[in-house]
């Protein structure tokens, strides 16, 4: 079902397409001349049509196969899948026809940016209209060779048939035919009636499925080129920090390491292979320039978005009750699955590159000027992306990798280890929100105001709703750190103190929340609402320390909804039960790729709520690895229903739609579950039980000091029990996981004082139980 | 040394404490393994020693002498292993770079607990890290190999 493009092969014959389109300037549909283009095409003295090229985005071959061309990237969202499914439905082709393959980086296609959700929406009509240019001349060349109307045929799973008789040609047979027609203007291509679509309205599963579970699928660090080297880099410790001198002594002992490159922010090792280049990168001795940033930390940032809240405007006058609550949210990385990497080959006047990015063409650009050749000599492979989120906007690693390429002199495959990748990305940056609203006498929202402060670019939006009196205002503090998009922008911060806000607002006001948010609600994110209401069984109570939130969103043109459900423990700890998702898209071009964005948002808002974050110390990210920049696991993905509704009338993006609700849905349940009102993500900071009087949960016998307390924790049991045992100690995160356990002989008598040392574990509220023999000691201690 | 992978014999010439995951891709040029973290904190390089399910990336490639070592592409000849069919069926994947080390975990799995409840995928899998949020489509699809 699918070619890649990745061979010198393809490449030549890729080459000579792009060659045709050079003719058509700019212009994607119907102006490719095809017979000036399959005439190249022929094949030896037979004088025959190899295929049957109507445009740039697809080729019908002799063999009956269409081999369709992705512009955009597959980061996981389906746009390989997408693109044949739109063309082969417009085309009434038969699926199993279908190939797909990778466009190279080229402007001819436009934009190729992966980014902002745009991938499915953009290119929809463009590709609707290839499949249906297509279509038209597979019927021209029935009718010609039949010599009836046009009228008289139609297209059908592969073939054009007559459609009063019991004639049928496949496309494959027709391609010499079809080759030879001129393409008809866009005023004599017809598409097809939406209710005719076969492919679109049902959807495929990921066309890359079997090469994924094979292992053949191939991902940028997958590339391999003869006589490649593997390159990775020891990055600054600071941010804006730069190599002053450094010693490679030992790094050139290490079995496989080949040599050392000196750039001013960064020092490559290259090795006959990745695992010597990564110890290499560990035994150099670097003298660094710290720069301007050494000492920079979160409470810095922290007190600089603080400091400029200011005094909040007034409200009007017929407010009779005020509202007010500041909301905060942390830096957070995207860390794809796959670690940041590009493969580049020079070779003189040319570059090759391999590469899994969201940013092809920005690929192009960046790689041309490090190694001074035009764009038009680069030639980009856009391998698949191991995940992107907006990370993979950012070419550092291509430039980095062809900095290295150009001065060693050999094909260079670039890998950033995962500390690299969680310390020197573009994080969503850190924000702090300050809400004020009145209610007037009767519960009516009068006046809203949201200052929002970033460390990065500001980006305050006003709630989904109708509401009089809005003021949206902005600011940045200390932006030094880098940052960038991460999945669904400025919408992820700013979503979380909306929705939470209005929740705060509904219970103010004596309201129930969803009631309150229908009262105000336009008729699109009405309907989610409804649907909502329904989905989740809104109006039936719950068991005790359980409840439900609900927050709704509208963005990238369609409408998203959540509920979510949690259980509260009595000791504090939180499980998600279920939770609903309910989206608008207007009309769903792959609604299979659209329910797998909805799971992959719920897990992505759910992670980033509960456990995810990124903080600063000493000029750069804390967090290392997965297990300090935590995401959850299978055991704590919660039970979900996916609700795609199609209002008509729009497509809308689905990647980033289905994110900014989950946080605020999640923190409205935990305030119903148990009256905590979470205002400071991640929820792992917040203990979420008030009542440490509780003897089951906090037994008076432990003490845990200093509480918080920062890398080193104390225990000691108050119990004059001397009789010796076998004491085991575990330590739970929020969800329950267990993330500390050590067993040791010793006895219960008082005044025993065991010192661990946490400093692995991310800040926020743990939960320590020891036990010996049948009994068992509680308690909760809180890492700053 | 001798390394026994997929039912071929390689010999190869490697540092005895090089881990098996930067052997197998970079010197056998077995890609289906993935990187992820070089730590054992995600699951991406899982492969099977035996019946175990082993992380690549943590385990020195001397540990693999006398041992019969299984990678994704190894699975099966022809995509027939009941894992393999049931991703076909559920359709996993979003990017697909956790799965090849999600399906070798599974495949320890269910060599330990034939039938396994959705408490065992949990427990089992808890070490296989899915930054795209599968999880609930790699459950669907182990109940549906384990009853196939
Ligand atoms: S790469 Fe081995 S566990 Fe992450
Ligand atoms: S499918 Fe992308 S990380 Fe699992």
């Amino acid at each position: 079902m699918k070619e890649n493009n990745n061979n010198s092969t393809n490449f030549a014959r890729r080459e000579f397409i792009l060659g045709i389109s050079a003719t058509s300037a700019g212009v994607l549909i119907g102006l490719v001349n095809p017979f000036s283009g399959t005439a190249k095409l022929f094949a030896g003295d037979e004088k025959k049509f190899l295929e049957f090229i109507p445009n740039i985005w697809l080729e019908v071959k002799k063999d009956n196969t269409i081999v369709v061309t992705c512009s955009y990237s597959e980061l996981g969202q389906g746009a390989r899948t997408t693109t044949p499914i739109i063309i082969a439905d417009e085309m009434d082709a038969e699926w199993e026809m279908v190939k797909v393959v990778q466009a190279l980086a080229d402007t001819k296609y436009d934009s190729q940016s992966t980014a902002g959700s745009t991938s499915g929406r953009s290119s929809l009509n463009t590709l609707r209209q290839a499949g249906a240019t297509a279509r038209t001349m597979l019927i021209t060349a029935a009718a010609q060779t039949w010599g009836i109307a046009e009228s008289a045929c139609k297209a059908q799973l592969g073939y054009i048939i007559e459609t009063a008789g019991s004639r049928k040609l496949s496309f494959g047979e027709l391609v010499d035919k079809a080759a030879t027609l001129p393409v008809p203007n866009a005023n004599q291509v017809k598409q097809k009636d939406p209710k005719d679509f076969i492919y679109m309205t049902k959807g495929k599963h990921p066309i890359d499925t079997a090469d994924i579970i094979t292992g053949k699928a191939k991902y940028g660090i997958d590339a391999i080129v003869p006589g490649m080297k593997y390159a990775a880099v020891a990055m600054p410790p600071a941010i804006g920090a730069s190599v002053s001198t450094y010693d490679d002594t030992q790094t050139k002992a290490i079995p496989g390491v080949i040599k050392t490159i000196k750039f001013s922010n960064y020092i490559a090792v290259i090795a006959d292979n990745t695992y010597a280049a990564f110890m290499g990168v560990e035994a150099l001795k670097v003298n660094w320039n710290m720069g301007s940033n050494a000492n920079l930390n979160s409470a810095q940032i922290t007190k600089s978005l603080t400091d400029k809240i200011g005094t909040l405007p007034s409200l009007p006058t017929n407010t009779a009750k005020t509202i007010e609550a500041q909301y905060s949210v942390p830096y957070l990385a995207h860390a794809p699955m796959e670690p940041m990497n590009c493969t580049v080959h020079l070779q003189g006047s040319k570059c090759e590159v391999w590469v899994s990015t969201q940013n092809s063409q920005g690929v192009q650009s960046t790689v041309a000027s490090a190694v001074g050749l035009s764009s038009a000599n680069v030639i980009v492979h856009t391998n698949l992306s191991g995940g992107a989120f907006g990370r993979r906007n950012g070419t550092d690693d291509a430039q980095k990798a062809a900095q290295v390429a150009k001065q060693a002199g050999v094909p260079i495959q670039l890998v950033y280890s995962r500390k690299d990748d969680i310390r020197n990305g573009y994080y969503r940056p850190a924000s702090i929100h300050a809400l004020k609203a009145g209610l007037d006498a009767s519960g009516k929202i009068t006046g809203w105001i949201h200052k929002g402060v970033f460390a990065g670019s500001p980006g305050v939006s006003s709630p989904s709703y109708s509401i009089p009196n809005i003021q949206n205002l902005n600011d940045s503090g200390i932006t030094v750190i880098p940052t960038g998009a991460w999945r669904s922008v400025s919408a992820s911060q700013v979503v979380f103190a909306n929705e939470s806000f209005i929740d705060e607002l509904a219970i103010a006001a004596g309201i129930d929340p969803l009631d309150f948010r229908l009262s105000i609600a336009g008729t699109r994110i009405k309907t989610v609402l409804n649907e909502l209401k329904l989905r989740s069984d809104w109006t039936k109570p719950l068991p005790k320390g359980s409840g439900r939130g609900v927050a709704v969103f509208s963005g990238w043109s369609g409408y998203a909804g959540h509920v979510v459900e949690v259980t509260i423990d009595s000791a504090g700890k939180i499980k998600v039960d279920r939770v609903i998702a309910v989206c608008d898209v207007g009309f769903a071009i792959n609604p299979i790729a659209i329910e797998s964005q909805m799971m992959g948002n719920v897990i992505d808002g759910l992670s980033t709520a509960l456990i995810a974050e990124i903080t600063i110390d000493k000029g750069i990210a804390v967090q290392s690895g997965y297990s300090s920049y935590k995401w959850l696991r299978i055991g704590d993905s919660p039970k979900m229903e996916i609700y795609i509704l199609q209002s008509g009338g729009f497509t809308s993006g689905v990647g980033e739609l289905g994110f900014p609700t989950v946080s605020p849905a999640l923190c409205n349940a935990i305030y119903n579950a148990c009256g905590i009102r979470v205002r400071s993500l991640p929820i792992s900071h917040t203990p979420l039980v008030t009542d440490v009087e509780d003897k089951e949960n906090f037994s008076n016998e432990l003490s845990l000091y200093p509480n918080p307390f920062t890398d080193e924790l104390n225990i000691r049991i108050g119990s004059d029990d001397g009789s010796p045992t076998f004491l085991n100690i575990e330590i739970h995160d929020i969800l329950g996981s267990t993330v500390f356990q050590r067993s040791f002989a010793g006895n219960l008598s008082g005044g025993i004082i065991h010192k661990l040392n946490l400093n692995e574990l991310a800040s926020g509220v743990y939960f320590v139980n020891l036990s010996a023999g049948n009994k068992i000691f509680k308690g909760r201690a809180i890492k700053k | 040394m001798n390394l026994n992978v997929n039912n071929t014999n390689y010999e190869v010439n490697v540092p005895s404490e090089m881990p098996l995951l930067w052997v197998l891709r970079d010197v056998l040029g077995l890609t289906g393994t993935k990187f992820g973290c070089g730590v054992g904190t995600c699951g991406s390089c899982v492969v099977l020693s035996g019946n175990e399910a082993i992380r690549s990336c943590s385990t020195p490639v001397s540990d693999c002498a006398d041992k019969k070592i299984v990678t994704i592409e190894g699975l099966s000849n022809d995509m027939t292993h009941p894992l393999q069919i049931a991703w076909m069926q559920v359709g996993v994947p979003q990017c697909g770079y956790c799965q090849s080390g999600q399906i070798m975990s599974a495949a320890a799995l269910l060599m330990t607990i034939p039938k396994p409840t959705d408490e065992d995928i949990d427990r089992e899998m808890s070490s296989n890290i899915c930054r795209c949020g599968t999880y609930n489509k790699i459950r669907e699809a182990i109940h549906i190999a384990a009853i196939g």
